[in-house]
């Protein structure tokens, strides 16, 4: 199964991943991970991220995705990069 | 003509008719002009449900407008709970049946809950020689006859250790080794010799695909047509999963479990229910009492990384209830059409080849696939187009 984003490991625990603005936005599914994570937008963006039960908001700053809670990212206008932080 | 069915067409979003207090919820569809059908929460999360709750109630209050889709979706059952199996189902709320397999695979994921042993079949249950036997013949795996097979060992003689290392890998075979052996603690492989032949390039192909293929590697590996003989350890029964009814059938005469099961065919939820029944036969078990704490923990699920059942004739899952009050399942959907309904003419087509105008009765896979896109959102569809 290929995934919706290119990834670089840049450490042990973190990554870059960088969603392409032609991604298809079905391909962004609801899922959920096996460790806390911290995601951070590395520039300015009009992606959204949605957590279970909870409306979609703009993904700027840190954010904290804890284990085992449902979420998914909505596509913006443009390319998008982030950095993840797994715990 | 009512005022709320004024606004009603295919295409349109959900409007306020009338000044009430609405939730959070609610004003975000309404701002961004959704549909009911394009409810943004996740199919099955309180707030998916509570959604439809809400517009349910405003419109019998005749204060929101639906188009005839999102009407004909809240005059359905969804969002009602009720009992399959024993364990709670949502109805009329199609997921796919990647997750509905899921979901019921963490309900028997107790571990080390039974001290029979599982034997696993390689060939048909693991790996695919169906169909690399069909490819030899040019032929559908329905025609195949035992004689195509017998003779596909003989044309193989010589390179059978080469034919069965590179078989291909069922999607399905690394849940049916970690479901055997979070139920079991282990799990074995017995896969049957040759026949009158001499089995040595057989046995050493199938070792090579044993260590190639699978993360989870058999406490034993057995390579023995005579499976009966396996079929209890100490006077407890053992299971046996096999896609030859002939194996299943010695296998419980010996006094073991034998579920028959094809991965190129069958539904993957009937082997975890055979799993289920059988633990519980073996254990008087609780497998289903799992279910949300293995959820709630995040163990064992895979939605990143969701896999289809490849033979299988169906995409999705639902529950309904039947005119007699009881639940029943309705698995729809076709794994070798992708599901896209963005295509008009493709739409119409589909919609005149299914008969979909006649299709009104929700307890059938015809229906769920003429509606399928009411529920396109969660399941991934691209179109609002109605199928």
């Amino acid at each position: 199964m290929s995934l919706p984003f290119q990834q670089e490991r840049i450490s042990d625990k973190e990554v870059i991943r960088l969603f392409s603005e032609f991604v298809d936005e079905d391909d962004l599914k609801w899922h959920f991970d096996k460790e806390d994570r911290i995601v951070e937008a590395l520039e300015a963006t009009d992606w959204l991220i949605q957590f279970d039960n909870q409306l979609p908001q703009l993904i700027e700053g840190k954010i904290e995705i804890p284990a085992g809670v449902y979420h998914r990212v909505i596509k913006g206008k443009k390319d998008f990069k982030i950095k993840i932080k797994m715990s | 003509m009512n005022f709320k069915d004024f606004y009603n067409n295919e295409e349109g979003h959900m409007i306020l008719l009338k000044d009430t207090t609405i939730s959070e919820a609610m004003a975000y569809h309404l701002k961004h002009k959704l549909t009911l059908s394009e409810n943004i929460f996740r199919i099955y999360s309180d707030q998916y449900f509570a959604l439809i709750e809400e517009a349910r109630e405003l419109y019998k209050q005749d204060a929101l407008a639906l188009n005839d889709e999102d009407a004909e979706l809240i005059e359905s059952s969804v969002g009602e709970k009720a009992l399959y199996n024993g364990r709670e189902v949502y109805l009329d709320a199609p997921v796919t049946l990647e997750e509905d397999i899921l979901t019921e695979g963490i309900a028997i994921v107790p571990h080390n809950s039974i001290h029979s042993q599982i034997f696993i079949d390689m060939d048909g249950v693991l790996c695919d020689l169906y169909q690399t036997v069909a490819n030899e013949y040019d032929k559908p795996i329905e025609e195949l006859t035992q004689k195509d097979y017998s003779n596909f060992f003989v044309i193989h003689e010589n390179d059978a250790d080469k034919v069965f290392a590179n078989l291909p890998k069922y999607d399905l075979a690394d849940y049916i080794v970690e479901i055997a052996k979070n139920l079991a603690g282990k799990y074995n492989i017995l896969s049957a010799n040759l026949k009158n032949h001499d089995s040595t390039k057989v046995v050493k192909g199938k070792n090579e695909w044993l260590d190639k293929n699978l993360s989870i590697q058999p406490e034993k590996r057995i390579f023995d047509r005579d499976k009966a003989k396996y079929a209890k350890t100490d006077g407890i029964p053992n299971i046996l999963i096999d896609d030859w009814e002939r194996n299943i059938k010695a296998w419980e005469e010996a006094g073991g479990i034998g579920i028959q099961f094809n991965a190129g065919k069958d539904d993957f939820s009937t082997l975890i229910e055979s799993l289920a029944e059988a633990s519980n036969v073996l254990e008087n078990g609780p497998q289903r009492g799992y279910i949300t704490e293995a959820i709630k923990n995040g163990k064992k699920v895979k939605l990143s990384h969701p896999f289809r059942t490849p033979g299988g004739p169906k995409k999705f899952a639902v529950y309904v209830k039947t005119p007699k009050g009881t639940i029943k399942k309705v698995t729809f959907g076709d794994p070798n059409m992708k599901v896209r309904n963005n295509n008009k003419a493709r739409a119409k087509s589909f919609r005149a080849r299914h008969k979909c105008s006649q299709k009104k009765d929700k307890t059938t896979a015809g229906y769920w696939s003429c509606n399928v896109s009411r529920y396109r959102k969660a399941l991934g569809l691209k179109s609002s187009r109605v199928w």
